[in-house]
């Protein structure tokens, strides 16, 4: 098969994966350096559900926030201090990005979904 | 198409660091709702399509009191699993009048009296913003974020009951959101 053929169908299946990322709100791993306050990580339009899940014990106590840069709205925070999956159900007109503030150490990447 | 592909590899990674978004919304004029009957659906935390309302400028909300033995813990459960469903005041608790803002639970000082918690701000509210949160939700330790679309999903359904094994989050209180007996038996807040 001619190495043209194969990337393009290498850019074919990119292709499909982020489209199926993407039917699903905005989700997103974000590596979030500490003592660096909020951090936008990912946006959607018309969100109903929002999750949040540090991918490293480092990266905790975390404090996680929506915000709707049209109007400067906050909704939170909270503040966790573990790896488990923690969700807010709050149905917000317009875009809003999901935003996390590393208060343990390093940078640890953050796993986000805005829907 | 390779260069399409990088570019959609750079949308999804870049992230816009700088925010500077024109300044908060005023609050919008909330109504009283010292007398009015408890729709758990409208109280300040549960109900937040302008943001997480102002501590200092949310209407007067009632409180709900437990029976001894119910804990804080178990009292958010029934209180979010009543703002998920009817909006009805849950069962076991009694409704009673609002509390000073800034508390939101007040501690039994005998084993015979119950635990009374905020309907203004039963998460609590942010110390430095001083914000009212609303309820957040935990999934099983063992479910990561990938794999948690299903239950996402099924959370976000309007009106479906909490599932079993999510839990509700327990916020950690500042001491001066926490009275002992009586609303007033607290540290001041900073």
């Amino acid at each position: 098969m001619p190495v043209r053929w194969l990337r393009a169908a290498g850019v074919l299946l990119a292709g499909i994966a982020v489209g199926a990322a993407m039917a699903w709100g905005a989700s997103g791993i974000c590596p979030v350096a500490a003592s660096g306050g909020f951090a936008n990580c990912v946006s959607d339009n018309d969100p109903v559900v929002h999750a949040v899940q540090a991918n490293a014990a480092g990266g905790t106590p975390y404090r996680f926030q929506l915000h709707r840069p049209s109007t400067g709205s906050v909704w939170g925070w909270w503040q966790y201090n573990d790896t488990s999956v923690h969700v807010f159900t709050i149905s917000i007109a317009g875009l809003v990005t999901g935003q996390v503030d590393n208060r343990g150490a390093g940078t640890v990447n953050y796993g986000v979904i805005v829907d | 198409m390779i260069l399409a592909g990088i570019a959609i590899g750079a949308l999804l990674v870049l992230r816009p660091w700088a925010d500077d978004g024109p300044p908060p919304e005023p609050p919008a004029a909330a109504p009283d709702l010292r007398g009015a009957p408890l729709d758990l659906r409208a109280a300040p935390w549960a109900l937040q399509e302008g943001g997480s309302p102002a501590l200092d400028t949310a209407p007067p909300t009632q409180s709900l009191v437990f029976p001894p033995g119910v804990g804080y813990a178990p009292a958010l459960r029934l209180i979010v699993q009543s703002a998920r469903q009817d909006g009805r005041v849950p069962a076991a608790a009694t409704p009673a009048g609002p509390l000073p803002p800034e508390v939101v639970i007040v501690r039994p000082a005998s084993p015979r009296e119950g635990l009374r918690v905020s309907l203004l701000a039963p998460f609590g509210w942010t110390p430095d913003t001083r914000l009212i949160r609303p309820a957040s939700l935990r999934l099983p330790a063992a479910v990561s974020l990938r794999g948690a679309t299903a239950r996402l999903r099924g959370l976000a359904v309007p009106g479906s009951p909490l599932p079993r094994g999510v839990a509700v989050d327990v916020p950690r209180l500042e001491p001066c959101q926490i009275a002992v007996g009586t609303p007033d038996d607290r540290p001041a807040c900073p």
